[in-house]
């Protein structure tokens, strides 16, 4: 055999090269995409605050230290701009002992060989949380990033995946009564992701009843390189300069005889492995309405990928065709973490992506079926007080008037070279000051147009943090929406809902009773006098966390609700009949009657 | 005119001159407005920024205080501001550049270069300023060049004010019937506007007067699809898919590009010439870069890579010795080293350099490649496999590692196997004459030794 080994080399070194002139660009972009200044808003003081007329009381509090949640999130060492430390790490809402107090896992980054791991906390009746952490099994170290959930054997209890910077372990919930217990299966379930990993979800792309994998993975990231900000001064390193990855698609082969769940890299197979990008955040639904579901990866400076289901096990790219790859002027932006929801209440769900401070976030909107375009002047959404780099995200009906508002968490990825916002979390190393930003909440006014209301929610939005991860679900089961967010370097935080406007709602838990889980993918579509209400089923969204896989619905003054009508995972669609609002009701697939598709 | 007034004249030509930014052209507004009107209008106290004092590379802080020096003989010279201005944002200084363009506006409101200067230093975080500088900009160049009315027409499209941009667009056309980039943006608005066999009709008269396709197809193949004729919206996409987003020509844009310095500059330009085949020229930007910045591994990389493109081996050496002297654990310039290595034969001192590589990386997909190819040639064909699956492991879709794989595996008498990895290699690439001639050598061996 002859081995060309000129032909070879040079081919090597087109590759890399290729890397030098991302390096080359990556420079520019980040210089003009994140470059902080004094004439770029991103950040109000203290003062704005005091000074703000209030127009309605705040809707969230800051509940932390009440509900003893002790977590301070740690990295490595500092200032050698390793990369992942700025990615930072996410957050679940985990119900790991069914006891029906939603628990919460949260990740370090401090590396696999540091004393700080990532930890569990059990929510006890009376709502305080309590470390459960030691003996668990999730208690690992690593550069951790991203965590998703989901009943992966189908025994009614939720299993853990976490991705790491290189890696993805896969836990199995073994815990019987209050005593987690978790199992790392990941080599004999067959998951070898040695990428960067951010964004996880679980799905049944095959309609085979067993949850599948998707695996958003970043850059192929070099540590030694040097990157800078645009006065040559040394800071993190952007996505182009670095190739992008494949996302991971594992398909789940269901338990094998020795009852190990095992799954299939089908990444090549299934064609997602064609293309690459720095993919931070994933959602997996059905974007074109053949009840097939779909995966959507944001990527980081590069067109994002819609990745449509051709139910055959194989996917076809699409997010050109169907607007979602970049924004309306077809500029690919920095695309971080993805929300979702029908924000103008015409029954298809529309898209939110966050993107850098420089940028606006973008929101499409459905219309038609399939088809989204970029509605972010139209909607408001780029009408803020301020401006930041978003990062976790959620739409949500925090105030339950019937309409999704939309939450951000904010953290800057390059230095600030304005002003430092002096409001920061205590014992934050001074490191991070100058990447601070506040949160933001926009209120929907029921037409799909948004208010930012950041300014009346101080507990939220005052403090400037490094925030990345978001978790909405409601926590304390009152039937409103809480919040949970994660932050580099320093404490997550937990907001407690206290909207005085709220109205009624009802939470939905949709169960398969065959697959003893709940039915991720299932849409949940809710008649209310004229108002039809839309969720999809999926806890993995916003950034690098797993969400309340619960529905939550807000109702506004309505007492009750005439219809509820569910397309299971597979496409069959029952109806179920009205009832009373302010409950939390568990469906069971075959309970209702069949429905025809509208 | 008293003598003060005259001398004020020459004193801003003389600069104008000296900075090299006088623009010739035509409705630009150079020589149309009063020097008097700019004197009353500007205070000589305003003082210009210093150069910040983080900023790193001396090039550009350089470049920095000469312009700000021109300022300081001239406080009135609107073109000593606005140079300063173009090198502000030739280098993303944007806060400064605000604060002097606005200085040049001062002095010379009717010069619309200024205003467009000052609408690209704002319009990321304050467009509606923006905007105003931008029509201000069109109205006073008289749309020649049109850019300022036509990023002004765009950004209104993003900003969804339709109405508005269609005005703007139709005056650009209204002068230049052929202006492709007008029909892109056209085509947008109509399509923004759902009026999708519209839009298609604008974007097919931006892709007859321009070869900058990419946008107007993507935009066509997604009216296409809204229309329902998805095969042809997927046509045009794959038809789109090989070609990249070019920007529109901007002599403003390209003014100030002139005004770019320092490490950066150098880099990308020996980048941009290597891509064109000019090595000897990428070497001697590269030499300029390690004899002005001896301390940036990246200059050392570089001329590492011309050299290698020019096969001087040695030289090429040296300059990744040199970069890895600056930075020890560099697994670029190691894995570059590595192919000095392979061109010289040197087959076991680029095994251990691309496992030292691996060390530092142990993700490096090229790596694992070419250390597997530094084993195959020592006759390690397990060794050699073993390296290549790790490749496919980060990267299972490069063509050429599937086909190098099935190569080894045949080597190491797996046939079997191999013809797998031919197959990948196919799905990869379904026209490649070579994956098909050694699938057909394959399944040939087989045949034969099948029972």
């Amino acid at each position: 055999m002859s081995i060309q080994a000129d032909k070879i080399a040079c081919m090597h070194c087109r590759t890399l090269n290729t890397l030098l002139i991302a390096f080359l660009a990556m420079n520019v972009l980040v210089a003009c995409s994140d470059a902080d200044s004094q004439t770029r808003s991103s950040e109000k003081d203290s003062k704005a605050f005091e000074d703000n007329q209030p127009r309605m009381a705040p809707w969230f509090k800051d509940a932390t230290e009440s509900l003893g949640l002790a977590f301070n999130h740690r990295t490595n060492k500092l200032g050698n701009y390793f990369m992942p430390q700025m990615v930072g790490s996410g957050a679940a809402m985990i119900d790991f002992d069914s006891d029906g107090h939603y628990d919460i896992y949260l990740l370090q980054n401090a590396g696999p060989k540091s004393p700080h791991k990532n930890q569990l906390f059990r929510q006890t009746p009376s709502g305080q949380f309590v470390d459960v952490s030691t003996s668990s099994g999730l208690d690992v170290p690593g550069h951790n990033m991203g965590v998703a959930v989901g009943d992966i054997n189908n025994d009614g209890k939720p299993d853990v995946l976490i991705t790491q910077y290189t890696g993805a372990k896969l836990f199995l919930n073994q815990t019987v009564d209050n005593t987690p217990k978790f199992v790392d299966i990941t080599k004999p379930a067959g998951i070898d992701n040695p990428l960067w990993g951010t964004s996880a979800s679980f799905l049944d792309y095959d309609r085979d009843g067993f949850l599948d994998l998707a695996i958003v993975n970043y850059v192929n990231y070099y540590a030694d390189r040097w990157c800078a900000d645009s006065s040559s001064k040394r800071d993190y390193c952007g996505p182009n300069a670095f190739d992008g990855r494949v996302t991971k698609l594992f398909r789940n082969l269901g338990p094998q005889p020795d009852k190990t769940p095992k799954f299939k890299d089908v990444t090549l197979a299934s064609g997602i492995g064609r293309k690459r990008g720095p993919g931070l955040g994933v959602f997996c639904a059905d974007f074109n309405g053949d009840h097939y579901p779909d995966i959507f990866v944001a990527n980081d400076g590069k067109p994002n990928h819609l990745w449509i289901n051709k139910k055959d096990g194989t996917f076809s790219e699409q997010a050109d065709l169907r607007g979602l790859a970049a924004n309306r002027m077809s500029k690919a932006e920095a695309d971080m973490g993805i929300a979702i929801g029908d924000v103008d209440s015409d029954g298809l769900f529309d898209v939110f992506v966050t993107h850098l401070h420089t940028e606006t976030h973008t929101l499409w909107q459905q219309k038609p079926q399939g088809i989204f375009h970029d509605k972010t002047s139209t909607l408001g959404v780029a009408n803020t007080h301020w401006r930041g780099t978003g990062f976790g995200t959620a739409m949500a009906d925090f105030d339950a008037n019937g309409t999704l508002d939309l939450v951000i968490a904010n953290g800057a990825v390059l230095r600030t070279k304005g002003k430092i916002p002096t409001d920061i979390p205590p014992g934050l190393d001074k490191f991070w000051h100058a990447y601070c930003q506040q949160n933001q909440i926009l209120s929907n006014d029921g037409t799909g147009h948004f208010t930012d209301i950041s300014l009346d929610n101080p507990d939220f939005s005052k403090r400037a943090a490094v925030s990345r991860g978001l978790v909405v679900g409601d926590f304390n089961n009152d039937g409103a929406l809480d919040m949970l967010i994660t932050r580099v370097g320093s404490p997550a935080r937990i907001y407690l809902n206290i909207a005085k406007s709220h109205g009624s709602f009802l939470t939905i838990t949709a169960i398969d009773p065959k697959l003893n889980r709940i039915a991720y993918g299932a849409e949940i579509t809710v008649t209310s006098g004229k108002k039809v209400y839309k969720r999809i089923v999926n806890p993995a969204y916003s950034y690098v966390c797993s969400n309340d896989p619960r529905a939550h619905f807000g109702l506004a003054r309505a007492g009750k609700v005439d219809q509820i009508r569910i397309t299971w995972p597979d496409g069959y669609i029952e109806s179920f009949p009205g009832v009373e609002a302010n409950q939390f009701l568990t469906l069971r697939r075959g309970s209702g009657k069949p429905a025809q598709s509208k | 005119m008293n003598a003060t007034q005259i001398t004020l004249i020459s004193a801003i030509l003389v600069t104008a001159i000296a900075s090299g930014v006088y623009f010739f052209w035509p409705g630009s507004g150079a020589g149309k407005a009063s020097p008097n009107n700019s004197k009353t209008r500007v205070s000589s106290d305003v003082l210009p920024p210093t150069a910040p004092t983080d900023t790193v590379d001396f090039a550009i802080t350089k470049a920095f205080n000469e312009a700000r020096r021109g300022i300081l003989k001239n406080k009135e010279s609107h073109f000593a501001w606005g140079k300063l201005g173009m090198i502000c944002i030739a280098h993303e200084l944007l806060p400064e550049a605000v604060v002097v363009l606005k200085q040049a506006i001062a002095l010379r409101p009717e010069y619309p270069n200024w205003h467009y200067c000052l609408a690209l230093a704002l319009h990321e975080t304050d467009i509606e300023s923006a905007l105003k500088h931008l029509e201000k900009s069109a109205a006073l160049n008289d749309d020649t060049p049109p850019s300022p009315r036509l990023m002004l027409a765009e950004k209104l499209i993003e900003l969804d004010r339709l109405d508005l941009a269609e005005k703007h667009i139709k005056t650009t056309l209204g002068k230049d019937p052929n202006n492709a980039r007008a029909y892109l943006a056209q085509g947008r608005l109509l399509y923004e506007r759902g009026e999708d066999r519209a839009a298609i009709a604008s974007l097919e008269k931006s892709l007859l007067y321009s070869p900058r396709r990419k946008r107007a197809l993507l935009v066509m193949a997604k009216a296409y699809l809204r229309l329902g004729n998805e095969p042809m919206a997927e046509k045009i996409k794959k038809s789109s898919a090989s070609l990249r987003v070019r920007g529109w020509p901007d002599p403003y844009r390209a003014d100030i590009n002139t005004h770019r310095t320092g490490l950066k500059k150098l880099l990308s330009n020996a980048d941009i010439a290597l891509g064109y085949g000019r090595n000897s020229q990428a070497v001697a930007l590269a030499k300029e870069a390690t004899r002005d910045y001896p301390d940036s591994e990246h200059a050392w990389i570089m001329l590492g890579r011309g050299h290698l493109r020019l096969r001087n081996l040695d030289k090429a050496s040296h300059a990744f010795d040199n970069a890895l002297t600056i930075n020890p654990r560099s697994a670029d310039a190691m894995f570059r080293r590595g192919v000095v290595h392979i061109y010289k034969k040197e087959y076991k001192k680029g095994e251990l350099l691309y496992k030292k590589a691996l060390e530092i990386k142990p993700d490096f997909t090229m790596a694992f490649f070419n250390l597997g190819q530094c084993l195959a040639q020592q006759n390690d064909f397990p060794g050699a496999v073993e390296a290549l699956q790790n490749a496919i492991r980060f990267d299972p879709n490069v063509f050429m590692i599937r086909l190098r794989l099935g190569d080894y595996l045949l080597s190491a008498k797996r046939p079997e196997d191999a013809l797998k990895e031919f197959e990948e290699a196919l799905a990869l690439k379904p026209n490649s004459s070579e994956a098909q001639s050694m699938i057909a050598k394959v399944k040939a061996q087989l045949k034969k030794t099948s029972p």
